[in-house]
């Protein structure tokens, strides 16, 4: 088993234990195969920008040959999509039904998995968008929760398949009872803008499991040296795995003297040692990258 | 000459029970609704985030929804019965 055979890298671990890093490494040492990769962070605090010392959008940018990046931030997607919701609310409701919709908006900035799932909305965005790329790899990956939440069995995919028929049901009566209705009920299904949302988002479900859990993709999980950050990262693969996340490597970083190892059946694993410096800026990285060594199982 | 028929079955229809009709397209628009605002229920939905953008479109039926869902007490067990917890 080696790397390449993936498209979609997703790196899991603490914070600070080297994911931004690792995800550069990993990231840079496609591109210098030839494969024109698209590096992705979801992380608020901009650290992807920091460690390549660019500035980055959320449009790809080209900063190496083949090596674009780009940097996200879910929580103001978040605060984005609910405006336009609300917008449309305002546009489309009546007045004396506003009251209660925008209550139950504003339950939704707080709803329990609303930061997964709008995290979640930025993965298969790029995914989407990204078609054009060979590699894309995510530094901060989806939580095991967040894996949970759109990737469980089935369930998931089947209950926003019953909100569909629910609705289709009661266009049809509603069909059924308006006479001056001119549209066959096939067009009516289609115009219908619930059956729009719903249809949509079906198909973000059905896009993400297959993203979390199939062929193309491959979870990692980046380690430290040291009993309670190696549990700490054993921890994360078993919650990984147990929500059907395929791990298929793990990065041991800032290896110091190389003796330690690290048992994983079935895994890659990629060592990269502690760096003279602090590994900031795209010539520093090369370099680091010289030195990490790639046990291919 | 279709659309005629397709006239007259409404016709039909209609003339026995334009009410009935009515107000089952209602009662499904009420239990897709209810589905999205679970909590109302005392059981969060997971995917509520995801939900609200079908708000907009379904605010007349949120209009009194509780006090319709204590006047059809047994639509709860049949909708999980029906489609299940998500
Ligand atoms: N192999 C390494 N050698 C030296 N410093 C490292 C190494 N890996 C990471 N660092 C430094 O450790 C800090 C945290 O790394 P980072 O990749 O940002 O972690 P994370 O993304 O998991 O929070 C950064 O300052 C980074 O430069
Ligand atoms: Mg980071």
């Amino acid at each position: 088993m080696n790397l390449n055979g993936f498209k979609y890298f997703f790196l899991s671990g603490k914070g600070g234990v080297g994911k931004t890093t690792s995800s550069i490494l990993m990231a840079l040492y496609f591109s210098q195969r030839g494969e024109k990769t698209l590096l992705v962070s979801l992380d608020p605090a901009h650290s992807l920008g920091i460690a390549l010392k660019a500035k980055l959008g959320e449009l790809p940018k080209k900063v190496e040959e083949k090596l674009f990046a780009l940097e996200v931030n879910p929580e103001k997607e978040m605060e984005k999509y609910l405006k336009k919701v609300e917008k449309e609310a305002r546009q489309i409701v009546s007045p004396a039904f506003l009251g209660e919709v925008e209550e139950e908006l504003k339950l939704a900035h707080s709803s329990p998995g609303a930061l997964e799932l709008a995290t979640a909305d930025a993965i298969y965005r790029i995914a989407v968008e990204g078609r054009g790329f060979d590699k894309i790899v995510f530094d901060t990956a989806p939580s095991g929760y967040t894996v949970r939440l759109v990737a469980s069995p089935n369930s998931i995919v089947k209950w926003w398949k019953g909100l569909i028929s629910v609705r289709e049901e009661a266009l049809k009566y509603e069909f059924l009872s308006n006479l001056k209705e001119k549209r066959k009920l096939k067009e009516i299904f289609r115009e219908d803008p619930i059956l729009k949302v719903l249809t949509k988002r079906l198909k973000e479900y059905e896009t993400l499991k297959e993203l979390f859990t199939g062929k193309e993709t491959a979870f990692g999980v980046v380690f430290n040296e040291g009993l309670l950050p190696r549990e700490i990262g054993v921890r994360t693969v078993r919650e990984l795995e147990e929500a059907g996340a395929p791990v298929k490597f793990l990065v041991f970083n800032r290896v110091k003297n190389g003796i330690e190892s690290l048992k994983a059946k079935n895994k890659i694993v990629i060592k990269v040692p502690e760096f003279k410096e602090e590994p900031i800026g795209i010539e520093k990285l090369k370099e680091l990258l010289k030195l990490t060594r790639w046990e291919v199982k | 000459m279709l659309k005629a028929l397709k006239l007259f079955l409404k016709g039909a229809l209609l003339d026995q029970s334009t009410e009935k009709i009515e107000a089952k397209s209602k009662e499904l628009n009420d239990r897709l609704l209810l589905l999205i605002l679970s909590h109302k229920l005392g059981v969060p939905n997971p995917f509520f985030y995801h939900c609200v953008e079908l708000l907009p479109y379904l605010s007349e039926n949120l209009k009194g929804l509780e006090r319709r869902i204590l006047d059809r007490k047994s639509l709860i067990s049949r909708l999980t019965g029906e489609i299940g917890e998500p």
